[in-house]
């Protein structure tokens, strides 16, 4: 059950997403000081352009971030479990392939073939972006799951999974070569991923259905804890294997999904989280590991949103490229600062 | 005496489109609480395939397995995990798990959701974890054990998880000698102490014979023959089922041995330990030890403070203090 050591770790965790939360709102390419922002949590009048910045941009940009950070954490702790895969993360799957799929026939299809361009039509076409993300991946979902009652060993589905991705990515590049200039450009841009698209009115749907998602994952966390054993293990010690494993995959594709549909298709987090995870924690049990991950993932997700919005890059950087560059060299310091005896492969 | 595990009529095997592929069928056969079994058989015989039928990972092609009376079939996966526990030849690679934390999941079907355990389970897992002798590493990484240890840590998870029945898939295949010895000792220790089923597949047949209560043996195209160790020796079992070319069943002391050609004769006169061995390294090079004495050359063993072997060639005697110098001199005078 939980230490003492993890409790103390886990309230740390706590501390700085607070932290870099309040940092996210505090700071932007706006300089806003920190006595307005109390003065408006405490309900005294501010100026209209700062209240307009902070709540309907900022918070929502950080609550994004948390929520984001958290989900695809731990979809990708899901999937490294499920595959014993160290190198499985959420959109393993194909799911958020078949997000960019949705999306590419939206922004490039429309272009071309329905001769307007969806990127110039503002609201309505994030509106149609998010649903076409959502109904792209979730029907990779949907087939990943057939599949999965079809096969019988994981690697199998791993491999499948793999594929169906590469054949999204391929009607991609296709549409792509064919499409006109800007659709592409407003296609890589969305690919390139932002905590910033959800507004304020898709927030609460948004809020929902991720917290909903990470709630249910708690329920699996016997079974994740029986399947790093092994399949045979875990079907020994009173698994369904079969079930656990169709549980597994909606309840990280779910959480994907919604991620990817909102703010596209985010990479590295859902991948590295986990590792960190395990090595602060020096944990397996996912009683653990599981709020480590949401915790950490949260960390790493408004650290990467307050750095791509940091006073003097004009505007914001994409999120992609700040979530490899940034988090990259934390798993290499991570791993490099442990004792070599703790680290066996 | 009432058996646990029956098998009656068990055809095993895999499905497959159009026609099964059947890897032995008609099978028959009893396990007893308190009785360590081993399974015995050359590769390809299906004795992973007949342990997968009794684990319930797979289903019989035919016929059925019945614990205490009951069918496989229609037993839930919840209850067979509190009759039968396993464990496999597959390592378990989890980081940053200890002793304790991997022996636990062992309770997993009697806690709850969560997997909280209880003060009973604790105490039951100290003593599991004490009873295979590791109470002393409960604390270590299970990443850091050596095989020997952790193999002791999946027994352990064996008995928590509480089941009359365990079944073990080549528990010691990755072990030096000394380690399976002890291995089977303890095994042999917990089925006595416990009253369980222990079915043990296996590849050590001169230790499966010293520790085995009963022995199974499988082979392709021959029924499965089950029976006491010894019982299974006096009908000469063993030699259908191993033999071939270079390797015959000794029944005076229940090993296989490796049949060595011979190509000349030398006479041995002696006794004693050193004469045994001086006859195993001339029959490993191709010479026959015999005892007549009409034989060109001849090998006298003189026991003293130090043995020496006396070799006679004609009228040439030459003494010798090692059997390595005596191999060397038969292999000049060839």
């Amino acid at each position: 059950m939980l230490k003492k050591r993890d409790v103390i770790l886990l309230v740390g965790c706590c501390i700085v997403a607070i932290v870099l939360f309040v940092l996210n709102v505090a700071m932007g390419s706006v300089e806003i000081p920190l006595i307005k922002i109390l003065d408006l949590l405490t309900g005294t009048d501010i100026d209209k352009i700062s209240t307009n910045i902070i709540l309907n941009s900022r918070v929502p940009q950080a609550h994004t971030a948390i929520l984001a950070g958290a989900a695809l954490s731990i979809g990708g702790l899901q999937m490294q479990t499920l595959f014993r895969n160290p190198l499985a993360g959420p959109s393993i799957l194909g799911i958020s392939s078949g997000a960019s799929l949705g999306v590419a026939f939206v922004i490039l299809a429309s272009g071309s073939f329905g001769g307007m361009a969806l990127s110039n039509l503002g609201v309505f076409g994030n509106i149609a972006i998010t649903m076409a993300a959502f109904i792209g991946s979730i029907s990779v979902l949907l087939f990943v799951v057939f599949l999965a009652r079809k096969v019988r060993g994981n690697a199998t589905l791993l491999i499948l999974g793999i594929m169906v991705g590469y054949i999204a990515n391929s009607v991609v590049s296709m549409l792509k070569f064919y499409s006109l200039e800007e659709d592409v450009h407003a296609y890589v841009i969305w690919g390139l991923g932002s905590f910033s698209k959800v507004s304020s009115s898709h927030m609460g749907s948004f809020s929902i259905v991720i917290i909903l998602a990470i709630i249910s994952s708690f329920f699996l966390i016997k079974t994740l804890n029986l399947l790093m054993l092994g399949e045979n293990y875990a079907r020994n010690l009173g698994v369904n294997v079969k079930r656990a494993r169709l549980f597994i995959i909606l309840s990280s594709g779910i959480l994907t999904a919604t991620v990817t549909a909102y703010c596209g298709p985010i990479i590295f987090i859902g991948l590295a989280v986990p590792h960190i995870a395990r090595l602060v924690f020096m944990a397996s049990d996912h009683r653990v590991l599981l709020p480590a991950t949401a915790l950490i993932g949260s960390c790493i997700a408004l650290f990467c949103s307050l750095i791509a919005r940091m006073p003097g890059f004009d505007g914001a950087l994409p999120i992609n490229s700040v979530t490899s560059f940034v988090g990259a060299p934390v798993v290499v310091w991570v791993l490099l600062s442990k004792k070599k005896s703790e680290i066996v492969d | 005496m009432k058996a646990l595990i029956e098998i009656k009529d068990l055809t095993i095997g895999y499905h497959r489109k159009g026609n099964n592929n059947v890897v032995h069928e008609k099978m028959n056969g009893s396990l007893y609480s308190g009785e360590l079994t081993c399974l015995l058989g050359p590769n390809g015989a299906g004795k992973s395939t007949l342990l997968r039928t009794l684990c319930g990972f797979q289903e019989s092609l035919e016929g059925d397995v019945y614990i205490d009376g009951v069918s496989l079939k229609e037993t839930s996966n919840e209850d067979l995990a509190k009759m039968i526990s396993v464990v496999l030849t597959e390592k378990v690679n989890i980081q940053n798990i200890t002793v304790k934390e991997l022996v636990s999941y062992g309770r997993s079907p009697y806690t709850g959701f969560f997997g909280r355990l209880s003060e009973k389970d604790n105490i039951l897992i100290d003593e599991a974890i004490a009873m295979v002798g590791i109470s002393h590493m409960k604390d270590r990484m299970v990443q850091n054990l050596s095989d020997g240890e952790r193999q002791k840590v999946m027994i352990a998870k064996a008995l928590v998880q509480n089941t009359p029945v365990i079944f073990l898939d080549e528990p010691a295949a990755f072990l030096d000698l000394p380690s399976k010895v002890e291995l089977m000792q303890l095994l042999h220790k917990l089925t006595m102490e416990t009253n369980k089923v222990i079915f043990i597949v296996t590849h050590d047949l001169d230790l499966a014979l010293q520790t085995a209560d009963k022995i199974w043996l499988l082979a392709n195209d021959k029924p499965l023959q089950i029976g006491v160790p010894e019982d299974l020796i006096i009908r000469d079992k063993f030699k259908g089922f191993f033999e071939r070319e270079g390797v015959y069943f000794d029944k005076r002391t229940g090993l296989f041995k490796i049949k060595n050609k011979h190509y000349r004769k030398v006479a041995v006169s002696g006794h004693g330990f050193e004469y045994t061995l001086l006859r195993r390294a001339l029959s490993r090079n191709g010479i026959e030890p015999v005892h007549n004495i009409d034989a060109e050359i001849s090998i006298e063993i003189i026991q003293g403070e130090e043995t020496k072997f006396v070799l006679s060639y004609k009228d040439e005697k030459r003494e010798f203090t090692y059997i390595e110098s005596v191999l060397y001199c038969l292999k000049d005078l060839q």
